[in-house]
């Protein structure tokens, strides 16, 4: 058992495909219980299942046909003219569009490629270091998961509501638990790159009307975008889930029709190399799924939890090793499968500790989308390094920083409580 | 002998502590024989997945709302058809006489199943008060997917069916890509669709229900006695689950109405002419095959014979 | 002779591809319509269809198992790789056919009990968009990683005519 553990460990630090990684535990455990394995395929068939799935095809399109095109330099014009003036302005610009972005589509790894996409060149065009860029757009991957209309959110609010712990969690007082800490995430990662990049700035004085104006007739096609989708969304004409096709239609029409950046004829090649991508996430996403419902089978997160409980005994010390368990399940589970397993294990013991349920679904989710980040195993690590053609080991060490901020600012989530509910009340 | 029973029911609800209490009840009884192993919230997937598990063998049974049996036998789900039931009298006076053929069906399809227990009414919940066909005309309904039974139902009273996944519903109703949901009032509570409405139109709409069962390839392979002991425990939990369903149903009911949700009652031959519509609907969809409309005719018998017994009653 | 057979592979192989290419645009581009087709029904016409959801899920499939199929074309799958980039020569290569043998035996299984999950499938006529046979749009999966371990013992041949040469050379 652990020799096997070992073997596929090794496998897959020299280099073997991670699907076949997590295809082999989870059939290893499955035969260890006698599970016929065509399992496999039953779990796989649920990527069939999934609508928030659908939204990674599309925006991955998206995404390719953005970085393909000339709007990352027109972003850059744009920013530059708009706000040159202020130290490291497009980092910070592309640390809350990858919020907002995330809010919408939840945190798949999609906000790294199709933002990221778009976002990694431009910086790089804008004079930001390479390793830099490559941190930034990773650890936007899952930042935003905080602010409404995030499904995570959702969930949390219907798992928690349905535990009956006595007070009532009401998705809209959810919202607004999560603005303050989900501002406080932007706004410590924006300290830091505007601090990392003091010396990337043009003087104020060489602000003009007429640059600015040039650059948005340059921009004409790609502002209207975020309009079409936020309005779409909020004036009732589309649901969430569907921004993605829209999305796709509406770049895929002006790079290809109106602007022309993008011929008709290069076009099979850039779907497929997105579409190369999408299955290369997908089949991993799949296989999670059949090792998840192994982890579920064999009990590991009630497990891990009851070794949680047994050692706490006060809520600072709940608090502490809620954070190492969250962690921890942040990097193994997907974030739906752990709201669903978890939160009705935690909750009891949390409201019992006096932690209320609105504040504790903050630090799950803010714990959570550390996981994505966590080496060796967090999903967006990956999908960055495969998008971006870097080593996984370059991602890691771009990612430090990052990370660190990120861990203080939910360090100050879990501990400073009315941040969180001084809103929802 | 282990059965693993996959449901979408959320750990925490009531449903999931009486069917835990169930299977510790079991164990005691069968000196550890027969154990249940419970995953709630829909960790399993969703019921047509959970029935994949079931088939190749990783799942033994699952706790599914009835319409997610209609590849067993598709009239497990007759009792939801359209504005079918009138009040929860008939719907009892209807279940005593047909359930047991229903969970026949079940159990020569190779299901042991334990009996049935109520969801409640569906009703209309929406923003502007709806007492009319000409009220609902346009209005945009959510409809899960894949219900072709609820599209059609909704269409035909003149709703707008959206088909939406449940994901999309809450910020849905927000925006007012839908406007209505049409859901029971423990439903409407858990999703906290209550809080995008401000009325429900107390004409129940549908009626839902859920039901447990069990693979017979395994659980023929448990001793009579040990089989007659899941049978007594579950059958009464469900019996149980049954009755205080309805009652959680009218807390929510009191839970809605104290937030200001409003309950109106259309003008009787409003009501009238939506059941004369479904009415056809049900019938020229039973001749689609979607269901056999021999047992539909029994149940619209049974009910006949039900008011018909009523009014005299009253006469007397 | 084996010149002959190795054009007849390389010729299946750029046929291959080609089918390959013209499956993914065909799949985004239903994937595109159907999605635009709902919205523009919706808020033109008050209506929509009841497979419309379903059918989109099921080409999301598609698309990613076709994908993950074209990634293997290049041995692109995401990998962790920490360790392989410091050999070199002989033993770099013999690393590769552990790994490609490893591919291929997963894959192997993958496909051959997808296989079994298809069959079971049709045993119990399973349905799909109301009333379609839920095993032909099963079967993209084991015809997927069959593809995939044809790939990869590809590359598994490939490495060892690399590795003979290596031997030779010495
Ligand atoms: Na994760
Ligand atoms: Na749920």
């Amino acid at each position: 058992m652990i020799l096997v553990g070992i073997g596929l460990f090794l496998l897959a630090i020299c280099g073997a495909p991670l699907f076949t990684i997590i295809a082999a535990s989870a059939m290893w455990g499955f035969y260890g219980e006698d599970v016929d394995l065509s399992i496999m395929a039953v779990e796989l068939f649920r990527i069939a299942e999934m609508p928030i799935l659908l939204a990674i095809p599309l925006f991955t399109f998206a995404g390719y046909l953005l970085s393909e095109s000339q709007a990352p330099s027109r972003l850059v014009a744009m920013t530059r003219a708009l706000i040159g003036w202020m130290p490291g302005g497009l980092a910070v610009v592309a640390l809350a569009a990858c919020a907002l972005f995330t809010a919408f589509t939840g945190a798949s790894g999609v906000t790294i490629i199709a933002l990221g996409a778009l976002l990694y060149p431009a910086l790089l065009e804008d004079g930001y270091e390479g390793k830099f860029s490559l941190g930034l757009v990773t650890t936007s991957g899952s930042l935003g998961l905080l602010f409404a209309p995030s499904l995570p959110l959702i969930l949390y609010g219907i798992v928690a509501q349905q535990t009956s712990s006595g007070s009532s969690v009401s998705i809209d007082r959810l919202f607004l638990a999560g603005a303050l800490p989900g501002i406080l995430m932007v706004a410590m990662l924006s300290g830091w790159v505007i601090w990392r990049n003091r010396h990337l700035r043009t003087p104020l004085a060489a602000f003009s009307f007429e640059k600015l104006a040039v650059a948005a007739r340059a921009s004409i096609w790609d502002i209207p975008l975020p309009i079409i989708i936020l309005g779409g969304i909020y004036g009732g004409f589309f649901a969430v889930s569907e921004a993605a096709t829209v999305t796709a239609v509406y770049v895929l029409l002006v790079e290809v029709l109106i602007l022309r950046e993008i011929k008709l004829r290069d076009l099979p090649d850039i779907v497929r190399k997105s579409m190369a991508l999408v299955g290369g996430i997908m089949i991993i996403l799949g296989l999670s799924l059949a090792s998840t419902t192994y982890m579920i089978d064999a009990e590991v997160p009630q497990k891990l939890f009851a070794f949680v409980r047994e050692h706490v005994s006060s809520q600072l010390g709940f608090l502490i090793l809620l954070n190492l368990f969250l962690l921890v399940l942040g990097a193994i589970l997907d974030i739906f499968s752990a709201l669903v397993l978890v939160v009705p294990l935690i909750l009891p013991v949390a409201v019992g500790f006096d932690v209320d349920p609105l504040h504790l679904g903050i630090i799950f989710l803010a714990n959570m989308q550390l996981g994505y980040l966590t080496p060796p195993v967090g999903l967006n690590l990956f999908i960055s390094s495969y998008r971006f053609e870097q080593p996984i080991t370059t991602i890691y060490r771009s990612t430090i920083p990052f990370f660190v901020v990120l861990l203080l600012s939910v360090l100050i989530i879990t501990y400073w409580p009315g941040l969180s509910l001084w809103l929802a009340n | 002998k282990t059965f693993k029973i996959a449901t979408a029911a959320p750990e925490g609800s009531q449903w999931m502590k009486e069917m835990r209490s169930g299977a510790e009840k079991i164990k005691q009884r069968t000196e550890g024989r027969v154990k249940i192993k419970f995953y709630a919230g829909g960790v399993m997937g969703n019921d047509k997945s959970v029935m994949r598990k079931i088939r190749i063998g990783q799942l033994q049974g699952g706790a599914f709302v009835s319409g997610s049996l209609d590849e067993v036998d598709p009239d497990i789900s007759l009792f939801s058809l359209p504005m079918v039931f009138r009040s929860y009298e008939e719907v009892d006076y209807v279940r005593k006489a047909m359930d047991r053929e229903l969970i026949d069906h079940l159990e020569q399809a190779g299901f042991a199943c334990f009996g049935f227990a109520e969801g409640g009414f569906a009703y209309i919940m929406s923003p502007t008060p709806i007492r009319s066909i000409e009220d609902a005309r346009g209005l945009k309904i959510w409809v899960p997917e894949g219900d072709t039974i609820s599209y059609r139902g909704m269409e035909s009273i003149g709703l707008a069916p959206v088909v939406l996944p449940i994901t999309d519903v809450m910020t849905g109703l927000q925006a007012s890509l839908i406007e209505v949901v049409a859901s029971s009032p423990i439903g409407a509570l858990a999703f906290q669709w209550h809080t995008k409405v401000k009325y429900v139109t107390s004409t129940p709409l549908s009626y839902l229900y859920g039901t447990l069962v069990i693979d017979q390839r395994h659980f023929k392979k448990l001793s009579a006695a040990d089989q007659k002991v899941v049978r007594e425990v579950m059958e009464a939990i469900y019996a149980d689950l049954d009755r205080s369903n309805r009652k959680e149903n009218q807390e929510a009911v009191k839970a809605l109405t104290a937030q200001g949700i409003e309950f109106i009652d259309p003008p009787a031959d409003e009501t009238a002419k939506w059941r004369s519509i479904t009415a056809d609907l049900n019938r020229q969809m039973g001749k689609e095959g979607l269901f056999s409309v021999g047992l539909y005719d029994k149940i619209v018998s049974t009910l006949e014979q039900f008011r018909a017994g009523k009014k005299d009653g009253t006469s007397h | 002779m084996e010149r002959q057979q190795s054009i007849v592979l390389v010729r299946l192989e750029r046929f291959g591809r080609y089918l390959e290419n013209s499956l993914l645009c065909l799949l985004l581009g239903l994937m595109l319509a159907i999605g635009a087709m709902q919205i523009i029904q919706r808020n033109f016409f008050s209506t929509s269809f009841i497979w419309t959801d379903e059918s989109l899920r099921l080409l999301v499939l598609w698309l990613s198992l076709v994908g993950a199929v074209t990634a293997s074309r290049d041995d692109k799958h995401i990998t962790i790789d920490i360790l392989s980039r410091f050999l070199t020569g002989k033993k770099r290569l013999f690393l590769l056919l552990v790994l490609d043998l490893f591919t291929v035996s997963v894959c192997s299984l993958l496909a051959w009990y997808g296989g079994s999950f298809v069959r079971m499938e049709l045993e119990f006529s399973s349905k799909v968009l109301s009333d379609l046979p839920a095993w032909i749009f099963e079967s993209v999966i084991p015809i997927a990683f069959g593809l995939i371990a044809y790939r990869y013992a590809i590359f598994f041949c490939k490495n060892l005519c690399k590795l003979r040469d290596l031997w030779r050379q010495e």
